[in-house]
């Protein structure tokens, strides 16, 4: 059986999507097979990311309508072999869907996949608690910002109220700003959340480039590494935590932040 | 000094205070709803209080200073 993850947040724009793909790649880079869900109704977004808009047939609500079946809707990833995409519907008809919908989508795709990541949509309406219901872990994405981390604890007792085993992965973290005190750091706010760490990934101009489908040809960057240690706390259960600060740490360090300030 | 971490700490306290608070005073107007009913009262002289225990429970007490207690239909003549 899969292990069905949720990847909610609460406020918008944190990087939900973003880290949705990230993390599916890199889990199927270790060889697990991986479908993502969209469940973002009308605002369909993973597929865009996933550069399959053009190659989208079918989508979750043929599926529910019964026009398909979900294998016949799934897209493959071209980039990475294994990846499976069921995408969104592009029109806006959520009321369509029901939270018992999404359930049994995901438990058919549960015999084929090892994780079934789900794409929550923003807010706690009525596609969040659709996009919840299908799932038993739950990843919350927050920014280390004040008003992202208000709505992640906001989100984290509904999800416990769901029975959902969460973790918190911090994103956007910059370790110039966390070494002189201007951000917070990742234990900070787990302490303030009350949940453990999944991952921290710094910003990264890589992930920007790769999030907008933009080829580019630096292999290895501190977010993709970020990520692939997000991946193995996901895969492992650990809560190793990627250190965002140590490139700005010590004299060199010093000279970097600065640097950083003046551009 | 207040750091970052304390602004978001203390961000995130309000948020829970003003959710609790929200919540109680939505079940104050239910309340308030289903008594007046029943009786004659000023709203001010209805009090709701609620205490989270330590073993997790939650205490909620109910406290209305009524004028008069009305007759519902026929049930009370």
């Amino acid at each position: 059986m899969a292990r069905s993850i949720v990847i909610t947040s609460g406020k918008g724009g944190v990087g939900k999507s973003t880290i949705t793909v990230a993390l599916g790649r890199e889990l199927c880079r270790r060889n697990q097979r991986v479908v993502l869900v969209d469940t973002d109704i009308g605002l369909n977004n993973l597929d865009v990311l996933l550069d399959m808009e053009h190659r989208v047939v079918y989508d979750i609500l043929d599926v529910v309508k019964n026009r398909c079946r979900v294998r016949q809707a799934l897209v493959e990833d071209n980039s990475t072999a294994g990846l499976f995409l069921l995408p969104s519907a592009h029109a806006y008809e959520a009321s369509e869907i029901s939270a018992q919908n999404i359930r049994l989508i995901v438990n058919s795709l549960s015999s084929s996949f090892d994780f079934v990541l789900i794409d929550c949509p923003a807010g706690v309406e009525l596609g969040f608690h659709r996009a919840v219901a299908a799932a038993r872990e739950a990843l919350v994405v927050t920014t280390p910002h004040v008003s992202a981390v208000r709505d992640a604890s906001k989100v984290i007792p509904i999800l416990k109220s769901y029975g959902l085993d969460s973790r918190v992965v911090v994103n956007r973290s910059r370790g110039d700003l966390v070494v002189d005190s201007e951000m917070a750091d990742s234990a900070g706010i787990a302490d303030v959340l009350g949940c453990g760490i999944a991952g921290v990934i710094p910003e990264d101009d890589y992930i920007n480039l790769q999030s907008n489908v933009i080829p580019v040809r630096r292999k290895k960057s501190d977010g993709l590494t970020a990520i692939e240690v997000l991946a193995q706390n996901v895969l492992y259960g650990t809560e190793t935590v990627y250190d965002v600060t140590k490139r700005y740490r010590g004299i060199l360090g010093a000279f970097k932040r600065g640097l950083r300030k003046l551009v | 000094m207040k750091t970052v971490t304390d602004r978001i700490r203390n961000s995130v306290r309000n948020g829970r205070d003003s959710n609790a608070e929200h919540a109680l005073k939505v079940l104050k107007s239910d309340e308030h709803r289903l008594l007046e009913d029943y009786f004659d009262f000023d709203p001010k002289n209805l009090k709701m209080t609620a205490d989270l225990l330590a073993d997790g429970n939650v205490s909620l007490t109910i406290t209305l200073k009524a004028k008069r207690f009305k007759a519902v239909g026929k049930t009370l003549d």
